[in-house]
């Protein structure tokens, strides 16, 4: 069971990263991306890109985030930016489009084969009695845990980190005391793609590429969102880690092929019992 | 000379005109307050001023110099702030935060304005790291004032600040806003309860239907008979 729960932990950071993105760019933007799963694998093969050009790692994964935002930037600039005012259904059905489109180009270029990052076999070790994780994994938990802490810090000190929550707390407002939304538009982009890029990479390390490997992290990150409350970064932070718990530690009774049903089911809970979300309701972003 | 110049001013929504041809002013530190009916276009005619509705004629001007069509956040550079209605306040945002956000264009230290704000309004001074959605109406109207204040206008938009407030409050607010304008800023105000607003205002106007119907002092406008039976509720 510990085991379990340290595998959740694993793969709840992975949601927790997409799920802030997704949340973020609903509280101000206003729609639900169905895009944002297809930024996660974008990012990833961006990775992959830059490690066969013979770069090291840390820099092929900063490199694939700056060029995910320039896309993201630029698929806001053409696509979305037109449908601001006609409503979140139609903004919607169109990253419903980009993603189709994402993952399409993606097959392009890479082929639909699953492909790795290294062919180094990383064995996994005891950590503590109980518990055994390989070198990525342990990765994989610390970078999380150093970009939530980030995120955090962004939100609550630096001033476009305090205009984002104004806007998502009121664009119309915002407008009027003279915040540059279109500046806080492309940070609400810029962070969320930062973040979803870190995530694919670490999906991409512990599982594989696929190409539709974030187009199926969807529904884990839209239940981490709903459960976290939609719009509230920190509610993505705790929904996501307990969506990754819940389904790893689930393994543990039923098949391993009912995973996304668990996310499922918590999500449709959720919506039933308690549609505002863990940290929703008084409309806070704590 | 006029700090504020709306002339024949026609504006509303896609094809429903709610102004049709209102002129008003608004002199340096002068205060001045718009009354009339429900539906009156008393909301609009801000709204219009501040570009947050299209104007379809008519000129707007600030200073001399003509704003028509500009946006909100080019308008509070040049020294004119807006406080709506309702909606006033980021409730996320502690009280700190939002004043913080009413001078995002400012790139100074705000120490200086923040300090200035909550020596005029010590009730939120004493909630400054408070999330402000917890704040009671008046608290959040004065917030709402106060982060208006941070751009250190010379033109003050208030739209009803004195809405659902109960009445010692409401008259604490105006009070409020006397202090404000005494330290030298041009209000104009549109105001529900119109005999108060008209007794602390230099001027007034009375807009019926979209357009102007009476034009006084605020003194004048009070002791207007007709003005009185109609639009100040009877007697």
């Amino acid at each position: 069971m510990l085991q379990l729960i340290a595998n959740g932990i694993v793969f709840g950071s992975i949601i927790a990263l997409g799920a802030i993105g997704l949340t973020m760019v609903y509280g101000i933007l206003k729609f639900a991306n169905f895009a944002h799963g297809d930024t996660m694998s974008l990012g990833a093969y961006l990775a992959l890109l830059f490690i066969s050009l013979q770069m090291p790692f840390p820099i092929a994964v900063v490199l694939a985030i700056a060029v995910s935002i320039a896309v993201a930037i630029l698929i806001d600039h053409y696509l979305y930016r037109f449908f601001r005012t006609t409503g979140p259904i139609i903004l919607l059905i169109a990253s419903v489009g980009v993603a189709l489109f994402l993952r399409n180009v993606i097959l392009l270029f890479w082929g639909p084969d699953l492909t790795y990052y290294t062919r180094e076999i990383h064995l996994a070790f005891q950590i503590v009695p109980g518990i055994r994780l390989n070198s990525y994994e342990i990765w994989i938990v610390i970078v999380t845990a150093v970009l939530i802490v980030l995120v955090h810090l962004f939100l609550k000190k630096t001033r476009i980190g305090k205009a984002m929550r104004a806007s998502s707390d009121n664009m119309d407002l915002a407008e009027v005391v003279g915040i540059d939304t279109q500046r806080v538009i492309i940070w609400t982009w810029s962070v969320g793609t930062a973040l979803a890029v870190f995530g694919g990479v670490m999906l991409g390390l512990e599982n594989g590429l696929r190409p539709p490997m974030g187009w199926e992290l969807l529904l884990p990150l839209f239940a981490a969102a709903i459960l976290g409350g939609i719009g509230q970064p920190y509610g993505a932070m705790v929904g996501g880690l307990i969506i990754g718990i819940a389904q790893e530690a689930s393994t543990g009774f039923i098949s391993t092929a009912y995973k996304p049903a668990v996310a499922f089911i918590i999500m449709i809970l959720v919506l039933l019992i308690r549609p505002q979300g863990i940290f929703g309701g008084s409309k806070r972003w704590i | 000379m006029a700090i504020l110049e709306v002339k024949d001013l026609v504006s509303g929504y896609s094809e429903v005109m709610i102004l049709n041809g209102v002129s008003i002013h608004c002199a340096d530190n002068e205060i001045v307050s718009i009354i009339g009916p429900n539906g009156a276009g008393k909301s609009t005619l801000m709204k219009s001023i501040f570009g947050l509705i299209p104007v379809k004629q008519g000129s707007v001007a600030f200073d001399g110099r003509s704003i028509t069509g500009m946006r909100p956040n080019q308008l509070v550079k040049l020294g004119m702030s807006y406080v709506p209605q309702e909606k006033n306040v980021f409730p996320s945002l502690t009280v700190e935060e939002n004043l913080q956000m009413g001078a995002f264009i400012r790139n100074d230290d705000l120490t200086g304005s923040i300090d200035r704000v909550f020596e005029l309004f010590p009730f939120i001074a004493d909630k400054r790291k408070s999330v402000s959605g917890t704040l009671s109406g008046g608290g959040r109207q004065m917030l709402a004032l106060g982060r208006a204040l941070m751009l250190e206008p010379r033109l003050l938009l208030l739209d009803e600040p004195s809405a659902g407030l109960a009445p010692l409050v409401r008259d604490e607010i105006f009070e409020k806003v006397m202090e404000i304008r005494q330290s030298g800023v041009a209000i104009l105000m549109v105001e529900q309860n119109a005999k108060k607003a008209l007794g602390m205002s230099d001027r007034g106007y009375v807009l019926v239907m979209g357009k102007n119907r009476y034009e006084d002092t605020g003194e004048a406008l009070l002791a207007n008979p007709e003005v009185g039976r109609l639009y100040l509720g009877g007697a």
